[in-house]
């Protein structure tokens, strides 16, 4: 933070000498203080996880989603200022809807995650504005593109990743993600993992004293779906973004809690 | 100054050339159906048949006319004429009176603001005026009876046309829908008195005005509804009464009527 | 098409006269929908003791043309209900495929495991109705709303004009002559409903599509039937698609002039 001082940190869309929009790296940092987000594309689907901090106790249990959906086969999960996020959501919803209107059919997830990036980006380039202090990770199962993952950035950036993760757990976060063959588990197995990473990212950075609610959505084909398996087997169609049934994202926890308590004891085993 | 001698718009039936029919949109109906109100010294009873039609269709045998405008009010309205303009009458006034449902809408409730009183019969009446008139260049095209107690227990009972002309005095009977032709005179006759004479003056005195009991006036409502039933198309089915007492609150019975 | 763009798309001057630029002029009264175009016919609808059953057939009529033979005229909206539309096919469409289909998906935002049922369908098309036929352009539609509602069976109209009303046994169009009867015989008021069975209402229900197919010259023999069946909060919801109509019999048809071998 040498910037701090010099001026250019003040106006948004002002450059440094040095080529940088110090507004938009503050809002970067906002994100890095949210809880951990994290996105698993999967072949057959897509699995978004965020770890939840409990602020309070007063709080009812499952209540302020981080987990968007957006429309009937798309979700988006949020890391950082929580209004923002609603906001962003809301434009989201807002394209999703025109693109029917218009075009008659559901968005590709790709088309979605461009024209959030583009609005992000509108948000760096005036000095009547600030960027968003969010990064969301967008996620979905569309025909054309298969089940998809991106994350926008509070620049605007937009990529597209089979694992994504942002929030403060995420170094850890990516490092568990990197790990998996993502191109060919399954949205069950994703789960599984996600629980598991979510875990670990919660462990491994500042806010681990704080307990969490570890929330859990999927978009998968629905039963009654018409599904077409391309000749890489990942699934084409339009799924369904949903909630991930409670009962499996309590075993998930379980299994997970199991795995990385396990690991603990072969470290301590290790150590003696 | 050509532009000035003739319209910009489309001329119809120009005189000496073939007149245009324009097959244009209709927005009014009639639902049929007949309601009643007749208000005694400190009770009332509203009524209106269940029958809902479209020409000679019968679409319903079990469509209310007549609404309690709220769950603790005495206030009660009856609508008959264009169903979905009645309904929609209805449903404003009840937002209007009543508690039920949130602050969502321009009119803001009366209950809210002035303290979870109810409105009353004489400020509900005036306020249904203004709706109506409100509408006077579109009118609603609904017949309406509004009733329900004072502050003192007595029955206040009022009529409106379409756009909202209504006694601010109130009356003691209405009648309005379908068959009204048919109640209105028998009404006069048997609330009002009309055309009865004290026996033994030769026509000379009528007879004296007074409140009928309740039992009376619930035997009056049915036989004006059997009756225009018998004799009008659009009344049958079921009668719906709602009758309004100081002493015993609000009691709702429906019996049926033929359905032929 | 000519030199002339202010010419394309008005009919000919040669043949018709000079054009009438009155009718292009911007100071004309607004136009709305003052008639139907393509029109679907009846939807008819019957209660039982553990549902509804609802049924349209697949015709949309251009006037006299049996123009498009394939059309679906009932919609699932939700979990929880049915709605069949009779009348113009382009309002229809509006109302399923803009509509109604934006109106769950922005329910299923709060995904807080509420869905809206039958009532709050059939609430929110009549207010459409109302509100449309009060800015003078209406939809050009009788829609019926079946479904199952706080563990009853559901079943409603409204119309172009806004006018709602419910009962056991409804039908719109040519079915409000045809197949009312047919269907009060076996249902006469709400309390016949507990003594109808689901397989007793289907039947009924086929029975007034044929007769209404022997006697509607817009109708066609082949059509869809929904079932939503309940229990408590628990519903279930069949759609039958590309029903052929059954056991047709035309030998009435012989003795009438101009229908059978009868020429004279």
């Amino acid at each position: 933070m040498t910037s701090i001082g010099t001026g250019y940190d003040l106006s948004n869309s002002v450059f440094s000498p040095d080529g940088r929009n110090f507004q938009v790296e503050y809002a970067t940092k906002a994100v890095e203080n949210g809880g951990t987000a994290i996105g698993l594309r999967c072949k057959d689907g897509v699995v978004l996880a965020v770890e939840k901090l409990i602020q309070s106790k007063l709080l009812v249990p499952g209540s302020n989603k981080r987990i968007a959906t957006v429309d009937r086969h798309v979700g988006i999960a949020c890391a950082g200022l929580i209004p923002d996020a609603r906001h962003f959501v809301s434009r989201a919803r807002n394209e999703a809807s025109s693109w029917r209107k218009g075009y008659y059919g559901p968005i590709p997830i790709s088309s979605l995650a461009d024209r959030m990036g583009q609005y992000a980006q509108t948000y760096t380039l005036f000095s009547s504005v600030r960027p968003f202090g969010v990064t969301s990770i967008i996620g979905g199962l569309d025909e054309e593109g298969g089940p998809s993952l991106w994350m926008v950035e509070p620049s605007g950036v937009t990529w597209g990743y089979f694992g994504a993760a942002t929030g403060r757990g995420r170094q850890a976060a990516k490092a568990e993600l990197e790990k998996l063959d993502l191109p060919n588990i399954t949205v069950e197995e994703g789960v599984k993992h996600a629980a598991r990473i979510i875990l670990i990212a919660h462990g491994d950075n500042s806010g681990k004293d704080k307990d969490y609610e570890l929330e859990m959505t999927w978009v998968r084909m629905p039963p009654n779906g018409e599904a077409e398996i391309a000749a890489d087997g990942t699934v084409r169609g339009y799924g369904r973004h949903e909630e991930v049934p409670k009962d499996i994202v309590e075993q998930a926890e379980k299994d997970a809690k199991k795995a990385v308590e396990g690991d603990d004891d072969d470290e301590k085993m290790a150590e003696s | 100054m050509s532009f000035l001698a003739t319209p910009s718009y489309p001329q119809q039936n120009v005189p000496g050339g073939e007149p245009t029919q324009r097959h244009g949109f209709n927005p009014y109906a009639d639902n049929g159906g007949s309601i009643i109100g007749i208000a005694g010294d400190d009770f009332l009873i509203m009524a209106g048949d269940t029958r809902h039609t479209a020409g000679y269709n019968i679409n319903s045998r079990t469509e209310r006319k007549v609404y309690r405008l709220g769950e603790e009010s005495s206030l009660v309205l009856a609508t008959v004429g264009f169903g979905a303009d009645a309904k929609w009458l209805a449903d404003t006034m009840k937002r209007a009176v009543d508690v039920c449902f949130p602050r969502l809408s321009m009119m803001k409730d009366f209950k809210f603001q002035h303290n979870l009183k109810d409105m009353t019969v004489s400020a509900a009446a005036q306020f249904l005026f203004t709706i109506l008139y409100g509408n006077r260049f579109f009118p609603k095209y609904a017949y309406c009876i509004l009733g329900g107690l004072d502050k003192n227990g007595k029955a206040r009972l009022f009529s409106y046309d379409p756009v909202g002309s209504y006694s601010k005095e109130g009356e003691r009977r209405a009648a309005a829908g379908a068959a009204s032709s048919l109640i209105v005179p028998f009404l006069d006759n048997q609330v009002e008195f009309k055309n009865q004479y004290v026996p033994g003056t030769q026509g000379m005195t009528e007879r004296p005005v007074e409140y009928l009991p309740l039992e009376k006036v619930e035997m009056l409502v049915k036989d004006a509804f059997t009756s225009a039933t018998e004799r009008h198309i659009e009344v049958g089915d079921g009668l719906q009464m709602v009758i309004v007492s100081a002493q015993h609150g609000v009691r709702e019975e429906i019996i049926e009527l033929k359905r032929d | 098409m000519n030199h002339l763009p202010e010419a394309w798309g008005r009919p000919r001057d040669d043949i018709y006269g000079a054009y009438d630029h009155q009718y292009v002029s911007a100071s004309n009264p607004n136009q709305h929908t003052t008639s139907p175009v393509v029109t679907g016919t009846s939807v008819v609808a019957l209660k039982y003791n553990g549902g509804v059953v609802i049924a349209a057939d697949n015709l949309a009529s251009y006037g006299s043309l049996a123009r498009f033979t394939n059309v679906e005229r009932l919609k699932q909206v939700g979990s929880h209900t049915v709605v069949g539309a009779s009348g113009d096919v382009s309002d229809m469409q509006f109302l399923f495929d803009e509509q109604l289909e934006q109106l769950i998906i922005s329910e299923e935002y709060q995904n807080d495991g509420h869905h809206l049922r039958a009532k709050h369908i059939y609430s929110y098309l009549s207010r459409v109705m109302y509100h449309r036929r009060s800015k003078f352009n209406p939809l050009w539609n009788v829609l019926l709303v079946a479904g199952w509602d706080d563990g009853k069976p559901f079943l409603a109209s409204t119309d172009l004009l806004g006018t709602t009303f419910s009962g056991p046994a409804l039908a719109s169009g040519f079915g409000a002559h045809l197949a009312i009867p047919l269907l009060r015989r076996v249902c006469p008021d709400e309390a016949a409903v507990a003594n109808i069975t689901r397989e007793q209402a289907i039947s009924v229900i086929e029975e007034c599509m044929k007769v209404l197919f022997y006697r509607d010259a817009r109708s066609m023999n082949k059509y869809s039937m929904s079932i939503i069946s309940g229990e408590g909060d628990k519903v279930e919801i069949e759609h039958r698609k590309d029903i052929q109509l059954k056991q047709q019999s035309w030998k009435f048809a012989e003795s009438i002039r101009g229908y059978g071998a009868q020429v004279v």
